[in-house]
């Protein structure tokens, strides 16, 4: 079933185009939108939250329509608008309470708003701090607590980690991968793959506008001749993963081009059968098969060079 | 499955919307500005009344009307002065804050609606005004009475804050619609300035005087100083007039912001 429905989606700016005729099914998925600058990404989230309207086109989100039901949408639907900022003269805690009390509609416990703050790794000696001190990185955290404060079925982050050091981005893509699993549905824009990569089961490249490329990236990969993805465990030692894999290798070798390689924590497969190998390897818990580090950037350069 | 949304939600949206639109308020640096502001007209009631003290041989006794007098013009009076400057400054950032600190976006995609959004701020914003105005007064009031142990006529009080709460909504309803419909604070600030003290004096020169809304307070004060003079209430149809525009001046301003507003591509 489609969480969002887009059918034929337009929008002008004065006379120029910005979004032209965009139709797409996002089914409860990490959903990517990729893209140059000015290609239509961030309109098109606009759209979808009801925060502008479309010059052509339908939006359904959770069976509503955004044109009539956008009130209802939106209690189902949290945002990260890009370079987010904020009342300089409130605090964390302050903005984390109103946004919570918002979604919920009750009054929130000192533990319910602690824990989005602990979530989202903003240090604690800044939660009762005035936003006018924080940094870049901590006001994007403080971002990413608001969006999932309150849980939300679907959360649109538009360029989420741009000013989050690499610990902390790849701290946040463990804990998107976490709540993706719970059930989430997220649509992300950005410009860096190897972060999209990492997220999405599903990329949109899109440019002036118009869908370039919309797949899973299994099948992206796949019809690019991309066949290597990186196999990993948040949770277990390296040895057991190998061991596991080839484990795997010897029930299942039709789907391997190539026995594993190690390589450092992790064991790079070369497969035909991605989409198969990801499910199976559902069944062991805490194991993550990614693409390699680059396919998706040379997707996205193959697609937009042509 | 998402349920439809109730009254009774909507009405916790504009109370949580409310509170937080008055604490903010509250804490910022525009509760000094403003204290610090309605300072001015109670210092002018006190030095006209420390001069009337001063001039036994002129104000022999201090009456009830005197009392009366000094209060609505010395200090209404000028209050309706300083404060329509006061709140232009103040509430130029009410909606154009919010694009400039880059909130907006999060806050226009949380639940409630933009006009539930807007309108709690109006009521934050009136409710906060009405708190400041009433402290004035209080001092006010007090003062005079410890000073010269009488107290203000209650028709003289409640026609002063009615006038002065009446000018503050229009000045309010400017610097909204402004704020929400431009989101440029300096346009916000910089447009009801000169409206208040240009254009309304180039409407004098045309003879056109009687169309701009400080005419309107201008009247409405007569009646009350008439009243105060010669105990006798004149309200003919002109005056009734000018009193129902003075009070749906603001309310229309208001409505048509609200109107726009919605319907404002928050992009561009």
């Amino acid at each position: 079933m489609s969480i969002i429905t887009l059918k034929g989606l337009s929008k002008k700016y004065g006379k120029k185009t910005v979004v032209n005729n965009i139709s797409l099914e996002i089914k409860k998925s990490c959903f990517a939108f990729l893209g140059p600058n000015g290609a239509g990404k961030t309109t098109t989230l606009l759209m979808i939250l009801g925060l502008i309207k479309p010059l052509k086109g339908e939006i359904t989100i959770l069976g509503k329509n955004i044109k009539n039901q956008s009130k209802l949408v939106r209690q189902k639907v949290g945002f990260l608008p890009e370079n987010v900022g904020f009342y300089p003269s409130k605090t964390g805690r302050e903005l984390v309470t109103f946004i919570l009390e918002l979604r919920t509609k009750q009054k929130q416990t000192t533990e319910q708003i602690d824990s989005n703050l602990k979530w989202c790794g903003l240090k604690k000696e800044y939660w009762d701090k005035k936003t006018k001190s924080y940094s870049q990185g901590m006001r994007q955290r403080l971002g990413i607590a608001l969006a999932f404060a309150g849980n939300p079925e679907v959360v649109v982050l538009d360029e989420p980690f741009s000013n989050i050091d690499p610990l902390g981005r790849e701290d946040f893509i463990n804990k998107i991968n976490v709540k993706q699993k719970q059930g989430l549905t997220i649509l992300i824009s950005s410009h860096i793959t190897s972060d999209i990569e990492k997220l999405a089961d599903t990329v949109t490249i899109i440019d002036n506008g118009v869908v370039k490329i919309s797949d899973s990236i299994y099948s992206l990969m796949k019809n690019l001749k991309y066949n290597e993805y990186e196999i990993f465990s948040n949770k277990f030692q390296s040895n057991y993963v190998i061991t596991k894999i080839n484990e795997i290798y010897s029930d299942k070798k039709e789907w391997f081009l190539e026995r594993p390689t190690v390589l450092r924590d992790s064991l790079i497969v070369k497969t035909k059968f991605p989409k198969e190998l990801k499910s199976y390897l559902e069944n062991f818990n805490n194991f993550e098969m990614r693409p390699l580090t680059g396919a998706l950037q040379k997707i996205y350069r193959f697609t937009m060079e042509g | 499955m998402l349920k439809n949304v109730t009254q009774n939600e909507f009405i916790k949206y504009q109370i949580i919307l409310t509170k937080f639109f008055f604490k903010k308020i509250l804490k910022s640096w525009k509760t000094i500005f403003c204290v610090i502001m309605i300072i001015f007209p109670v210092f002018t009631v006190y030095h006209k009344l420390s001069f009337m003290i001063s001039n036994p041989s002129r104000y022999p006794t201090i009456t009830q009307n005197n009392i009366d007098y000094l209060f609505f013009n010395g200090f209404v009076g000028f209050s309706i002065l300083l404060f329509r400057l006061m709140y232009v400054i103040i509430f130029s950032d009410i909606v154009s804050g919010e694009f400039s600190n880059k909130f907006a976006m999060m806050l226009y995609s949380t639940p409630p609606s933009r006009k539930r959004i807007l309108l709690s701020k109006v009521i934050a914003i009136i409710l906060y005004s009405t708190a400041l105005e009433l402290l004035s007064f209080v001092i006010v009031v007090v003062g005079l009475s410890i000073s010269t142990g009488l107290i203000v006529s209650l028709e003289v009080l409640l026609l002063g804050f009615l006038i002065v709460f009446l000018t503050f909504l229009l000045s309010f309803s400017i610097s909204f619609m402004l704020s929400a419909l431009t989101r440029n604070v300096i346009i916000s600030i910089l447009i009801p300035i000169l409206y208040f003290f240009f254009v309304e004096q180039f409407f004098g020169i045309f003879d056109l005087e009687n169309i701009t809304y400080y005419y309107f307070v201008n009247m409405m004060t007569e009646v009350i100083s008439n009243y105060l003079l010669t105990g006798t209430i004149i309200l003919g149809i002109e005056e009734v007039s000018y009193l129902i525009g003075l009070i749906s001046a603001p309310v229309i301003i208001f409505l048509i912001t609200i109107f726009f507003f919605n319907k404002l591509d928050i992009r561009t």
